[in-house]
């Protein structure tokens, strides 16, 4: 590198970073980094990974720094940047905690294994191979992720928050950095990669904040990190992650090394001033602003509402399939007995109804396995899996459907044999009644609870489902049973999946591909949420509209 | 005692079978619940994880605990004198000497589950009356599903001996009142005293709920004029799933507290005392209907009696 001594350092990292990141096979990339760390004064290593998915194989080698406290973490691609820091900390004795720089290899699985080694979770099978780490540090308390593609200056500064599955880092992270921003390096902030102008139409800001909103939920739903820095909320450590991006045009002044810097080196020291986790504030919120968002007390209550109204209908369905009718019919004649009656004097049959919960279910978790199975025959595709998984499901309603339809056949020609004989007997409520509350009860069971974990995917799903489930319900006339059951059917998983997919205009296979990826590698709930909640369910409903009205 | 115990001692041996059938319906609901345990022997990842629940393992149920408390023991150490071991010297005599084989100890739980199902079914079959009491007082915090520990938490440590007396008393003060009151319906006093400890002792586990919950079908033919068994299926389904949802929140994701779990103990708390008031309201409605028939005049009123009972 003798060409490089006549250039300042800052370009020289920079030139540096660039042939580390472009040019470099992966092996002499990460020896070199290490090699570079080692040259500041840093303690560093490498850690090898491997990690084989039902569709993929990927290898790579994640490089990692320890600056011993006079103690903090931060993970960068922009390795210019963090060899700039590795130097200036070096120098500074107020720290009190570690830092840690680690450059990640590949996309979200090099630092996936780089995290579970450092907390002593690493496996060698076939599947997955981390490396143990020879060199640690204490627990980390946070964690920063810099996204800053190019060697040029930005305008603009994006935050990036949301973790697997919907987690959420404590908020003052983000106002932590907010401040700074603010006052100490002055940059223009805002959350993802999108800036929007503030204008004299209230409305329009209205709707703004609102698509902001938006845009979070829906990584937030789909469970799958907006960046790097969502695998650390898995291990309890706060993270965001900044981007440097440039927007032609927009006001706002443009900002380089110098600046980042002192926005990274105050955020890193705002939290080595911590004493311990960042706990006293909102773990809960969804963030139309940077400085703008909604708590979990007035977001809850909607989705509550949601399913209370599924439960309402489920009690009343309940009540329904017991006396009630009888006893309404008694005091609209006059009779005395309605004052008497005990409850549930009909009895109530739960076999079927619960026979076809249960083989849905079966069903759901079967095409689960199916979807996460790797059989090992030429030609398996996600796809071809998907079909097959299709075929369990439609199998199931066809046979549950035709044998409620006997059934009912069979007991309607009995019922007509001892017609006269049967006079006190009196008959138990249909089937369907039955089956109908139990989807409306585990419908409301699911939302809830789902909502304390991931608020942005259980209101999908419930606003998705509410409608069709609450109203739907078997008719006498055979053609609106079936048109209520292809809508159920667009809003079966294998629906909702073309839809998506000819909504981004990508293709089918390539969306099934990335949820099942997003499964094995991250571990994400999106795929098997859907498979043992969302399918059943919606098997059920599609059973229900489909039986005899009486 | 078991978390094998509790996912399955319910199923079986509870159906009331024609008198031809008995006997080969036994044998084979008594095969498929051995089947079903050894196959589930077969995932030991299961086994640990049930194990490290919070709800299914207790400190004084926790196998774990117990292992640690033999292997105490065995090395010469008094195994309650560390704080971590709490259950009874009996269970340590009885595991003592089988627990070095893993086969041994899955095949004691496998026959005590067989077992306790042979005798439901006996006493289903002579509805005769048993039933046996026994606690002790711990001083351990571990959170768990009841009621207490989290007060415990809460408050200075002057006050603790009286309010571990005061909550303690629960577990048994119902007994003479039931009793007196119930005296005709031992096995419903069984049931309803079981579900009394199980809600109010201080460490309860899913294990206490198989326990009543096994009980309960003993009295089945109550369950016509229970009014809320809907709201109590629906409470137990609720508690039972969020219940590891929040202790996640709460230990692993950071993001939530100890009032979150706590708040679901309580509504697992409300739905097993509803449990108890409507089965009581049930078992005493039943008793009213018994002892006063309409009148025979009356043909409008008597619409809503039980004609089964009524007769008796």
């Amino acid at each position: 590198m003798g060409i490089l001594n006549r250039l300042s350092k800052a370009q020289k990292r920079k030139l540096f970073s660039r042939f580390v990141l472009n040019w470099m096979p992966i092996l002499s990339r990460a020896q070199a980094l290490e090699h570079e760390f080692s040259q500041i004064g840093l303690k560093s290593a490498t850690q090898n990974y491997t990690l084989n998915t039902s569709t993929d194989s990927k290898h790579g080698v994640n490089t990692y720094a320890v600056f011993y406290a006079p103690r903090s973490d931060a993970n960068t691609n922009a390795i210019a940047m963090l060899l700039s820091l590795g130097k200036l900390f070096k120098r500074c004795s107020h720290f009190s905690k570690d830092i840690i720089f680690v450059v990640s290899d590949g996309q979200a699985e090099g630092l996936q294994a780089w995290l579970k080694a450092y907390h002593g979770n690493e496996e060698s099978t076939y599947d997955r191979t981390e490396e143990t780490l020879r060199v640690r540090s204490g627990a980390i308390q946070a964690a920063l992720n810099l996204d800053f593609a190019g060697t040029g200056d930005y305008n603009a500064l994006g935050i990036f928050f949301e973790g697997v599955n919907g987690q959420l880092p404590n908020l003052d992270l983000i106002n932590t950095v907010a401040d700074i921003a603010k006052d100490v390096a002055p940059v223009e902030l805002t959350l993802h990669d999108e800036l929007v102008p503030y204008t004299d139409n209230m409305t329009k800001n209205y709707i703004n904040s609102l698509k902001k909103m938006l845009y979070m939920m829906k990584y937030q739903a789909v469970g799958s990190p907006s960046g790097n820095h969502g695998l650390y909320l898995k291990y309890k450590i706060d993270a965001i992650t900044l981007y440097g991006f440039d927007k032609p045009g927009w006001p706002s002044q443009r900002y380089g090394f110098q600046r980042l810097g002192s926005l990274i080196e105050s955020t890193v020291r705002s939290l080595n001033n911590l004493l311990e986790h960042l706990h006293q504030s909102f773990f809960f919120y969804l963030l139309s602003g940077v400085r703008r968002y909604t708590s979990i007390g007035l977001y809850m209550p909607p989705v509550i509402i949601l399913g209370v109204s599924f439960i309402f209908q489920a009690l009343s369905l309940w009540g329904v399939s017991s006396d009630l009718p009888l006893e309404v019919e008694a005091i609209s004649k006059g009779e005395k007995t309605a004052v008497g009656l005990p409850y549930s004097r009909r009895d109530r049959n739960l076999k079927v109804p619960a026979t076809i919960i249960g083989m849905s279910f079966v069903a759901g978790l079967a095409s689960f396995q199916l979807l996460t199975t790797e059989f090992g025959f030429p030609g398996e595709t996600p796809m071809l899996k998907l079909v097959a998984s299709v075929g369990v499901c439609s199998m199931l309603v066809i046979s549950a459907v035709s044998s409620a339809r006997v059934r009912n056949h069979v007991l309607k020609s009995a019922d007509k044999k001892d017609n006269s004989a049967s006079s006190g007997e009196l008959t138990p409520a249909v089937d369907w009644i039955i089956l109908k509350t139990f989807i409306l009860a585990l419908s409301a069971l699911f939302v809830t609870t789902l909502s304390a974990l991931n608020f942005s995917l259980a209101v999908s799903i419930g606003v998705i489902i509410v409608f069709p489930y609450m109203v739907f319900r078997p008719s006498r006339f055979i053609g609106l049973s079936i048109v209520q059951a292809i809508i159920l059917l667009v809003i079966s998983p294998p629906g909702l999946l073309l839809m998506a997919s000819s909504f981004y205009s990508m293709d089918v296979s390539m969306v099934l591909g990335w949820a099942l990826q997003e499964y094995e590698v991250l571990g994400t709930w999106l795929l098997p949420a859907v498979c043992g909640i969302y399918w059943p369910l919606n098997l059920a409903a599609i059973v229900m509209v489909l039986m005899p009205v009486s | 005692m078991a978390q094998r115990t509790a996912e399955t001692r319910n199923e079986g041996p509870l159906k009331n079978t024609p008198a031809m059938n008995r006997s080969s319906n036994t044998t084979a609901v008594f095969s498929t619940a051995l089947a079903l345990r050894l196959a589930l022997f077969q995932f030991p990842t299961l086994v640990s994880i049930l194990g490290g629940q919070v709800e299914i393992a207790t400190p004084i149920t926790s196998f774990k605990r117990l292992s640690e408390g033999v292997f105490l023991y065995r090395n010469g150490v008094p195994p309650y004198d560390g704080g971590v071991f709490h259950q009874a010297p009996l269970l340590l005599g009885l595991f003592y000497p089988v627990i070095s084989s893993p086969i041994l100890v899955k095949l004691l739980y496998i026959l005590s589950d067989l077992a306790i199902g042979f005798m439901l079914l006996r006493i289903t079959q002579i509805k005769d009356r048993d039933a046996a009491k026994d606690e002790r007082i711990r001083h351990d915090l571990t959170p768990n599903l009841g009621l207490f520990w989290y007060f415990f938490i809460e408050m200075f440590d002057q006050f603790r001996p009286f309010f571990i007396i005061v909550f303690q008393i629960h577990v048994f003060i119902f007994a003479a009142p039931i009793s007196i009151k119930l005296r005709n319906h031992p096995l419903f006093v069984a049931f309803l005293l079981s579900t009394v400890m199980g809600t109010f002792k201080g460490y309860p586990s899913v294990g206490d709920a198989s326990l009543y919950l096994g009980l309960l079908p003993l009295c089945s033919e109550i369950f016509k004029y229970m009014r809320y068994s809907f709201l109590i299926a629906n409470l137990f389904m609720y508690s039972s799933l969020l219940a590891p949802i929040f202790w996640y929140l709460w230990v692993y994701v950071g993001s939530g507290n100890a009032n979150f779990f706590y708040a679901i103990g309580l509504v697992y708390g409300i739905g097993e005392i509803i449990l108890m008031i409507d089965t009581t309201y049930a078992l005493m409605r039943r008793d009213f209907e018994a002892q006063s028939p309409p009148q025979p005049s009356d043909e409008a009123s008597s619409h809503g009696w039980d004609r089964e009972v009524v007769q008796k």
